[in-house]
């Protein structure tokens, strides 16, 4: 660049100069060419004028007029004084008496004759005429040169007027005037030859008007003259003057040459300093463009030296102070970059993550489908599989497409479509009706929803009574559906079926009645054995108001009497018979209308009557009691009956204690064993066990339970034994062959014995018996150091009555702790009875208990 | 929240229609409870009713709030609505009906006739503040 710099001031410079040189050059040579020329054409003119002069003057001088007779003879001595002995004569002419030359003799040459006389006597040989007589006027005396040798010229010589004369010249002297000039060479042109020795001059002379002129010629070898001529006055000769072009302009040739080399003087001169100046200039531009280069690579330590005074130093400084400005711009702007760079990591970081989350979005978008559709499905079944009907109305109040499936189930319907009011089998047209202004008042928002929701239809109930098998109620419950600016758009309906709810809630309902019946009974024993009493009496009232003959009722009487029924069920929760009562009552009611129908109610007492009979009679099963029977019952104290055995004893007499014993003392065995049966069955399903019910034999048995009462309550004990350690489980039982359920029989007898009464009760089980040997194992691993190898079989047995002594290795809840049957044994032992094992391993265990009675 | 009236609904006039005098005076007393020191006007019955609004009106009184008993001996609440809603001055008044029973029929009748709102007896504090304090704002401050 630096170069290009210093070459293009150069370049310019030179160009400049060549450019003025040039134009100098050729200006200056075509002004000097031209002036040159016209120099030389003036001079040659000259040349020419002076020439012809010359010739005329020299014709002039030598022509001589000679009158001669017609005889061209010459006499010599004429000869003699007109021409010189070297005269050539060139021609002879005949001028006519008008000055007319006649005829010429072309090539006429004196012919020197030897007279016999001794004399030379000249003849003219007469050659051929060759000019045309007009063209010499003789007495104008225009001088004519012939050129018809190479020898020299010819002079006309005219004649004096009147005669013929005869002219002769000589040629010699008029070729000494053109050979004296050696600047121009010169020519005798005779322009009326026809075969000149210089044809193309002669013609072009010949051709060009006016007496004389100047022109340049090109000969035929290729010579260029710079001609200049000027014609005879009769225009039949001319006197030429040429130069060479070549010579002409010889030394302008030399005059270009020497002002090219003073040119290229000048221009080297030019180069030199050019360079020189250009070199001062890009120096410290190129020191510049260097410090530049440094501070683009970041080096700003370098500074520039101005070494001059001129418009670079100025740019030095300049250059300097931006260098400072610039550095420390760079400093405040890497204190940036710094800072920005963080900013532009977090941007890239978080860029990558946009184009990461990007890519990933649809990815994620359809994954998010994927779940939503599962979402969906799941919802979808979830809801369905409620018991839940889920419904949506609009404000028609028809069903949209938007429902359960249980909704179809719970109304036996498809509700799509139709109106709530149907859907819920409402008929009555004002029911209908209300439902519709309802459905108007929520949606035109009339009372906030929440206060109008309690308005609508609460439930749907099919079958009138919940023990019925066609009995449904199903809960409705409201939910608004509200649009962006909060308006009801929907009402969503929901349908629950609480039919179980409901008969759970009757069931319980009707147990606390049962269970207040009870109480009220137990608490008024005697005053409802009077009201038994007293139906008993109405029921034959009853019957007695219709008469069978003339099939008529006694309305009024039977509707009291119900009435009174009704009343008195009512008062001891006796519901169902409350209920039978009410009934009657509507039906005697009817009677009156429909006569016909009045020989059902004989029917309808009887079934009235029976009713009554089976409650009672579960009430005197539940309650032990004698309601039905009329047997009116008392609870009397202990201590007073006590005070009474004790007045029986002191009377003595055996009939009134066997009386007393029989009556008030003594109880059936059954009494204290049955109690834990239903026990057993709960134990036996928690130990996973099945057992048929106790069978109890011989169980009326009469006995004083006083004594007995420690034994019974510990008797569990070994109703447990039988079902934790004797009787299989099923599986067990089904491979040893036997029935899957275990049983468990109770023996009770009387025996007498050596004079002494005992109550035997024997508990057998069918189960796998007790091994004597698991036992001694047993024993063995309790109490290591005692030696148990003596003792019979049969007497490992009778260990399970040991305290703490057990088979289970873990704890349970109702045995195995091994303190029962030690409690078992206890009692016995109190009352100095005896206890039996008999065991057959895998067939059954039994133990028999004798009990002395006192 | 406290169950008590806000302070522009204290002092205003009751009517209250209900056959019996004992459920008048507990309507009355809930007010009470609820804040109420205004004036209060009792009828037995729609007849009456008509006689109190008339006489107010006459001496330059008004009635701002009525809560009626739906059954009344001569009368409906469907009626006394019906009529309040045709005068004039009594168009814009709220009324509140009750009834012992649930059943939903009158209760829409009612509320279809112009009737604002209503709750079912027992009587409830809260529940007749809410009441109160919607239909006030519903006749008086109208969106």
């Amino acid at each position: 660049m630096i170069k290009s710099l210093k070459v293009k001031i150069l370049s310019i410079l030179i160009g400049l100069l060549v450019v003025t040189v040039s134009f100098n050059l050729i200006y200056s040579y075509r002004l000097f060419i031209n002036d040159k020329k016209s120099y030389i054409f003036e001079a040659g003119l000259r040349q020419s004028e002076n020439l012809n002069d010359q010739v005329y003057f020299k014709i002039k001088e030598h022509t001589t007029f000679l009158r001669l007779p017609e005889s061209i003879y010459l006499d010599p001595a004429i000869s003699q004084k007109v021409l010189g002995k070297n005269d050539e004569i060139l021609a002879i002419g005949q001028v006519d008496s008008e000055g007319r030359i006649v005829s010429v003799t072309k090539n006429a040459y004196l012919i020197q004759r030897q007279k016999s006389s001794g004399k030379a006597s000249f003849e003219i040989n007469e050659g051929d005429a060759f000019l045309s007589p007009s063209i010499f006027k003789v007495n104008q005396l225009h001088p004519a040169i012939l050129k018809n040798s190479a020898k020299g010229y010819a002079y006309f010589l005219k004649s004096n007027a009147g005669n013929y004369n005869f002219f002769f010249t000589t040629a010699d002297s008029i070729d000494n005037i053109f050979k004296s000039n050696s600047l121009f060479s010169n020519l005798y042109l005779n322009l009326g030859d026809p075969k000149p020795q210089h044809p193309l001059l002669t013609s072009a002379v010949k051709n060009l008007p006016g007496e004389k002129g100047t022109f340049e010629f090109r000969t035929e070898d290729d010579q260029e003259l710079l001609v200049s001529f000027v014609k005879s006055s009769g225009g039949s000769h001319a006197v030429v003057s040429y130069m060479p072009k070549e010579r002409a302009f010889q030394i302008t040739s030399d005059l270009v040459i020497q002002a090219i080399l003073f040119g290229l003087f000048l221009l080297s001169i030019l180069i030199t300093i050019g360079v020189y100046f250009s070199s001062s200039i890009t120096t410290p531009i190129l020191e510049l463009t260097k410090l530049a280069g440094e501070f683009s690579r970041g080096e700003f330590g370098q500074k520039f030296i101005p070494k001059t005074n001129d418009e670079i130093a100025v740019l030095g400084n300049t250059f300097n102070n931006m260098n400072l400005e610039i550095e420390s711009l760079l400093e405040v702007k890497e204190e940036m970059i710094k800072s920005k760079a963080l900013i532009i990591k977090d941007l890239e970081e978080a860029k990558a993550k946009l184009e990461d989350y990007s890519q990933n979005l649809e990815k994620k978008v359809k994954q998010r489908t994927i779940e939503i559709k599962k979402a969906n499905v799941f919802m979808g079944a979830m809801v369905n599989s409620l018991d839940q009907g889920l419904m949506v109305f609009d404000k028609s109040l028809r069903c949209q497409s938007i429902y359960t499936t249980v909704c179809e189930k719970l109304f036996s319907l498809v509700p799509n479509g139709k109106p709530l009011y149907e859907i819920i089998g409402l008929r009555n047209p004002k029911d209908i009706e209300s439902v519709k202004k309802w459905a108007n008042l929520i949606f035109t928002a009339v009372a906030p929803f929440e206060h109008m929701a309690p308005l609508g239809p609460k439930s749907v109930v099919t079958g009138t009574n919940y023990y019925d098998e066609d009995f449904k109620h199903i809960a409705l419950k409201y939910h608004p559906m509200k649009d962006q600016n909060n308006n009801i758009e929907n009402i969503v309906v929901l349908a629950s079926d609480v039919t179980k709810e409901i008969r759970s809630i009757e069931i319980s309902k009707e147990k606390e009645a049962y269970a207040k019946m009870i109480v009220k009974i137990l608490n008024n024993k005697a005053q409802f054995q009077l009201f038994v009493n007293y139906v008993k009496v109405i029921f034959e009232n009853l019957s007695s108001c219709y008469n069978e003959q003339e099939e008529t009722l006694n309305c009024e009487q039977a509707l009291q009497l119900f009435h009174t029924l009704n009343g008195g069920f009512g008062l001891y929760n006796l519901f169902e018979l409350q209920d039978l009562a009410r009934k009657n009552e509507f039906s005697v009611t009817d009677f009156k209308n429909q006569k016909d129908e009045i020989n059902k109610f004989p029917a309808i007492i009887a079934y009235f009557e029976s009713r009554f009979i089976m409650n009672i009679k579960h009430i005197d099963e539940l309650l032990q009691t004698h309601f039905l029977d009329g047997n009116i019952t008392r609870e009397i104290e202990w201590s007073k009956i006590y005070s009474l055995k004790q007045l029986i004893d002191k009377s003595g007499s055996a009939e009134l204690i066997e009386e007393y014993y029989d009556n008030l003392v003594t109880e059936p065995v059954i009494k204290y064993i049955e109690q834990y049966s239903d026990q057993l069955m709960t134990l036996a399903k928690e130990s996973s066990k099945s057992i048929k019910p106790v069978i109890i034999r011989n169980g009326e048995l009469k006995i004083d339970p006083a004594p007995f009462m420690e034994f019974f309550s510990v008797l569990i004990h070994v109703f447990k034994n039988c079902i934790e350690h004797g009787i299989e489980s099923v599986s067990a039982r089904e491979k040893a062959g036997k029935p899957p359920e275990g049983q468990i029989e109770v023996e009770c007898a009387k025996i007498i014995e050596d004079g002494t009464s005992y109550l035997t009760i024997s508990i057998q089980d069918d189960g796998g018996g007790i091994d004597p040997k698991r036992i001694k194992a047993k024993l063995e691993q309790l109490y290591p150091n005692e030696d148990f190898s003596n003792i019979p079989p049969e007497e490992f047995i009778n260990k399970i009555f040991d305290p703490y002594f057990t088979t289970n290795d873990k704890l349970r809840t109702h045995s195995g702790r091994g303190v029962g049957m030690s409690a078992v044994k206890d009692a016995v032992d109190n009352l100095n009875g005896t206890i039996r094992i008999e065991s057959k391993l895998g067939r059954r265990t039994k133990f028999v208990f004798s009990l002395p009675l006192s | 929240m406290a169950l008590e009236l806000p302070d522009h609904l204290r002092e205003i006039t009751f009517l209250i229609v209900d056959d019996m005098s004992f459920y008048r005076s507990l309507v009355e007393q809930t007010l009470g409870n609820l804040g109420h020191v205004g004036k209060i006007y009792s009828a037995k019955d729609l007849k009456e009713a008509i006689n109190i609004v008339n006489e107010v009106y006459k001496t330059g009184g008004r009635i701002d709030f009525v809560i009626a008993d739906y059954h009344l001996s001569d009368s409906t609440g469907v009626e006394l609505a019906k009529k309040m809603r045709a005068q004039k001055v009594l168009k814009n008044i709220p009324i509140v009906i009750f009834s012992t029973d649930d059943n939903s029929n009158n209760i829409i009748e009612a509320i279809d006739a112009g009737v604002d709102n209503f709750f079912f007896k027992p009587i409830k504090d809260e529940i007749l503040l809410e009441k109160i304090n919607f239909c006030w704002n519903k006749r008086n401050n109208p969106k």
